[in-house]
């Protein structure tokens, strides 16, 4: 039986330089949720902390640069899951 | 009631009611003419909300007429409301009665009253102060300047098990002197809390609530003179504060995803690519390098690694 989640928030450790983009996707991409930036330090006493409101079965977190120069280190990342219902209406 | 003596040449009576602590009586000596009485309400600390009557009782050769504007005996003595400068006619004699709506936060020169010319002169007075108005036994308005409290800020609520229910604080800094401001908080239950407020000191209310910490509240900040029902004036803008932290997310089941990373071969636009590539430590871009031409020059092209990204697995 599918459970289906309610994707809150992801928190992440990441240094770096640049932007870094995020979203969220479902399988087989049908849908998704991109996150809000983030402007990634060298270093860092925060965790980020990106709020999401994205319900679906599965879902994965997908994260990019898009210009020259962009590096980053991630070292956690925690994805806030809360089932949401146990099956489809019908 | 605030009652005193009045004595001569300018000696402040003592005043009975120093609870209030508004009141001096002041008498100048005039060269010619009768001597003027003057009552005034000093800065030295709180003033009355509402002044409801005065009655002076004379001694010595004193009378009980007042000096009118042009310094003539009269019947009739102007009383000047320094709040908002509004003048009244009042006729009387030794007692007359404020008018309607009458509101000083400080009277200067409020009455000239004819002492007579005896130096051993004196004058008793009452005056009867309120918090609320006896011409208007309803809710009444008063032009009164409003300063809101300024800094408010709120607690987070706590839940104390023993009084079951919830605690949260409110604080805020007070700018009128000399009126109560009472608090009216609106939710599922209304709760007022009065205080006598000093000037920009921080005031501080505890405040409990059997409900669980709802999303919004509204406190509302009226004065009140010295009265606990009796509002004279508009109350300041809705201060409208969240309570209670967000709900924490509550994870519940933590699955695990594997991870990946790809990325887009550069495109190679040039004119005459090469086929070597170098591994370079930390390199954070690519570069292309250009077949030499026929001068021998090499020519090379930094890009950026075409749409680099790294996702998780399944959750």
């Amino acid at each position: 039986m599918p459970i289906i989640n309610h994707y809150a928030a992801i928190e992440l450790r990441i240094r770096g330089s640049g932007i870094l983009n995020t979203k969220l996707l479902s399988m087989d991409d049908i849908t998704e949720e991109i996150l809000i930036p983030l402007t990634m330090q060298s270093a860092t006493n925060r965790q980020a902390t990106r709020l999401s409101n994205f319900t679906e079965e599965r879902a994965r977190v997908r994260i990019w640069t898009e210009n020259i120069d962009e590096t980053l280190r991630l070292t956690e990342l925690t994805i806030y899951v809360k089932p949401r219902a146990t099956s489809y209406p019908g | 009631m605030t009652n005193g003596q009045g004595s001569r040449y300018g000696i402040p009576p003592q005043v009975a009611n120093d609870a209030i602590d508004i009141l001096s009586l002041y008498w100048t000596n005039r060269d010619l003419g009768p001597e003027i009485a003057t009552i005034f309400f000093g800065a030295s600390g709180l003033t009355p909300g509402q002044f409801v009557s005065i009655q002076l009782f004379p001694s010595g050769k004193a009378r009980q007429e007042f000096i009118g504007p042009d310094g003539n005996i009269s019947d009739t003595i102007n009383i000047v409301n320094s709040g908002d400068d509004k003048t009244y006619d009042i006729a009387g004699g030794g007692s007359f009665t404020l008018p309607e709506g009458f509101w000083a936060s400080q009277i200067r020169s409020v009455l000239a009253y004819d002492a007579g010319a005896s130096p051993n002169a004196t004058c008793w007075f009452v005056i009867q102060t309120g918090g609320f108005d006896p011409h208007n036994p309803g809710e009444f308005t008063v032009d009164a300047t409003l300063d809101p409290p300024t800094d408010p800020a709120l607690t987070e609520p706590v839940y104390d098990p023993e009084l079951d229910q919830w605690v949260f604080d409110l604080s805020w800094t007070n700018q009128e002197p000399e009126l109560g401001t009472l608090i009216e908080v609106q939710n599922s239950q209304i709760y007022q809390e009065g205080s006598v407020p000093i000037p920009d000191e921080l005031y501080h209310e505890r405040f409990t609530n059997e409900d669980p910490p709802d999303l919004e509240w509204i406190f509302r900040f009226y004065h009140y003179v010295y009265s606990p029902t009796r509002r004279i004036s508009p109350p300041s803008d809705d201060l409208i504060l969240t309570l209670g932290p967000t709900p924490p997310i509550d994870i519940n089941h933590v699955m695990s995803g594997g991870l990946s990373i790809g990325g887009s071969a550069t495109i190679f636009l040039l004119t005459d690519p090469s086929g070597i590539y170098k591994l370079v430590p930390g390199k954070t871009h690519d570069t292309i390098i250009n077949r030499a031409n026929e001068a021998g020059d090499a020519e090379e092209f930094d890009v950026k690694i075409p749409e680099p990204f790294a996702e998780t697995g399944y959750l």
